[in-house]
């Protein structure tokens, strides 16, 4: 079966080569729509790890009227020391309050500037570390102690890591229907490459079937073609997946930069599951579009 | 070795190519069939190759019937049966060598068995000198003679003819007809349609006439008319 062998590989390499143009655009189209897949899946790899591990480190900001008074400031200390869901807590007063405000904002000029200008539009606040990390129960607790007297506004990061998921799963939605769409032209675009793969080998084939060979030696190089085309528009899309990943990465893991994407990487393992899935999801429609080109047009 | 026991075949509901035609062909005969065209030889040829099924009667080859083989036994039918035809089928990208190895390359024969069996053949046809010749520059009746090759490569039970010598003139035509003869005495069953007068008269073996589908002569040792 060496001749077999020998015959298949040789044979399909003429075809790809005879309709490179047509080859090329199925391809590239694959390419590009796995490359969306896998962005996508990459996308809510980062997310899930981003919420995870901020649900790990987060703190409830009471952020207190300008005009809190002592009595109010005493009976929230009291309500937050016999709330259960409540770890422990700490005041942060106008010094501390600008000092952190400097800090986190020491890159922006203009916010800088407006505080200079304005110092009492810094609140004190109480930050409050909860019992439990799960995003229920510090909804509920956000939520409850944002009703106390004098606290003007109740606040914490899970705000800002589920406006993160809403853009990103819509942002995902959006990439996965680009991505079928595309998926649907790349199988077609297989589909008429075998075609014309087998309109321009169709002496051979009618010498073939005639002499004797079986249905799946004819059909096996053009099924190979197939794949052999998916297979590079998965390598493409590899490269893609792995290129947003660096870049991610590059974003995510700042030590500069602490921002709120901080975390938003997918860990090596997703990386390679995202690619694995890539690479299966080429030879799968790379098989079914040749293989649907062969038995709608090989009259066998 | 190929009975056809009340073979009809009709084509897109209309065409009648063939009518309740009943004949028996013993292995190792020499069988022409003629008649004008339309008459249904080429449908016969096709009918036994399994390109066609008929629409009543059965037909046996080899003692099976062939309407009941399943799809994937066809081939493995073809391969008992060469076929050479009126326009030589050729591949024009390959060389004489290549053609005639093709046929044994597509079957599976392993590499050895096609370089030992090809020169045999290509000697047997004359044709020895031009293993590397592309059929363009080969005359008609080399180019049958290669064709003749590739079908008598892999030693068939049968042999079939559409038309062998329809585009050759006559001395080309009596070379190959010496080949299919001789290719006949080897024990192979030959069935060949012709309109070509001059031979069926002169080898004077089996006719068998057709006329619109029905078979209206057949005569052990006939001429054309």
């Amino acid at each position: 079966m060496a001749l077999k062998l020998d015959y298949v590989v040789r044979e399909t390499s003429i075809n790809m080569r005879r309709n490179v143009t047509l080859t090329l655009a199925a391809i590239v189209t694959m390419g590009v729509s796995l490359s969306l897949f896998g962005c996508a899946l990459l996308l809510r790899f980062g997310v899930d790890n981003l919420s995870s591990r901020w649900e790990e480190g987060v703190e409830l900001i009471l952020f207190l009227n300008r005009d809190v008074t002592d009595e109010e400031k005493a009976s929230l200390e009291d309500t937050l020391q016999r709330n259960p869901a409540v770890e422990d807590f700490r005041y942060v007063n106008e010094e501390d309050s600008r000092a952190e405000f400097e800090r986190l904002f020491r890159r922006n000029g203009a916010m800088l500037e407006r505080i200079e200008a304005r110092p009492d539009l810094l609140p004190t606040s109480y930050r409050i570390n909860p019992t439990s990390s799960s995003s229920t129960a510090i909804e509920a607790l956000t939520t409850e102690l944002g009703q106390q007297p004098g606290v003007m506004r109740a606040t914490s990061s899970i705000d800002a890591i589920k406006m993160v998921s809403r853009v990103s799963n819509s942002a995902q939605r959006a990439i996965l229907l680009i991505a079928v769409g595309l998926l649907v032209a790349a199988l077609l675009l297989i589909l008429n490459a075998i075609r014309m793969a087998m309109f321009a080998r169709r002496r051979e084939i009618e010498v073939m079937k005639l002499v004797g060979a079986t249905n799946w030696f004819i059909r096996v190089p053009f099924m190979l073609e197939g794949v052999v085309q998916g297979l590079i528009g998965a390598f493409l899309a590899a490269v893609g997946v792995y290129g947003l990943d660096s870049f991610m990465t590059s974003i995510g893991s700042d030590e500069n930069n602490v921002n709120m994407l901080t975390g938003m990487v997918a860990s090596s393992a997703e990386v390679t599951a995202v690619i694995t899935a890539v690479v299966f999801l080429g030879i799968v429609i790379g098989a079914a579009g040749s293989g649907w080109a062969v038995s709608r047009f090989l009259r066998v | 070795m190929i009975t056809f026991d009340d073979v009809s075949k009709i084509y897109k509901g209309e065409v009648k190519a063939l009518r309740g035609c009943t004949a028996n062909i013993e292995k190792g005969e020499f069988v022409f069939l003629v008649g004008p065209s339309g008459s249904g030889k080429s449908t016969m040829l096709r009918l036994i190759n399994r390109e066609e099924t008929a629409d009543d009667g059965h037909l046996f080859v080899a003692g099976k019937d062939i309407a009941k083989l399943s799809s994937w036994r066809v081939p493995y039918l073809r391969r008992n049966i060469g076929c050479i035809f009126q326009d030589y089928k050729l591949l024009p990208n390959k060389t004489v060598y290549e053609n005639v190895a093709f046929a044994l390359e597509v079957i599976g024969r392993p590499r050895n068995v096609v370089h030992a069996q090809v020169p045999a053949i290509l000697e047997l046809v004359g044709l020895d000198t031009k293993n590397d010749n592309f059929p363009e520059e080969l005359s008609g009746g080399e180019q049958q003679r290669v064709s003749i090759a590739r079908a008598f490569v892999n030693r068939p039970l049968i042999l079939l003819a559409d038309e062998p010598t329809g585009n050759l003139d006559p001395a080309t035509s009596v070379g190959i007809m010496r080949l299919l003869d001789r290719i006949n005495r080897t024990g192979t069953t030959v069935v060949m349609a012709t309109h070509d007068r001059s031979i069926v008269d002169t080898m004077q073996r089996r006719v068998i006439e057709l006329d619109q589908g029905h078979i209206i002569r057949d005569q052990v040792r006939g001429v054309y008319q």
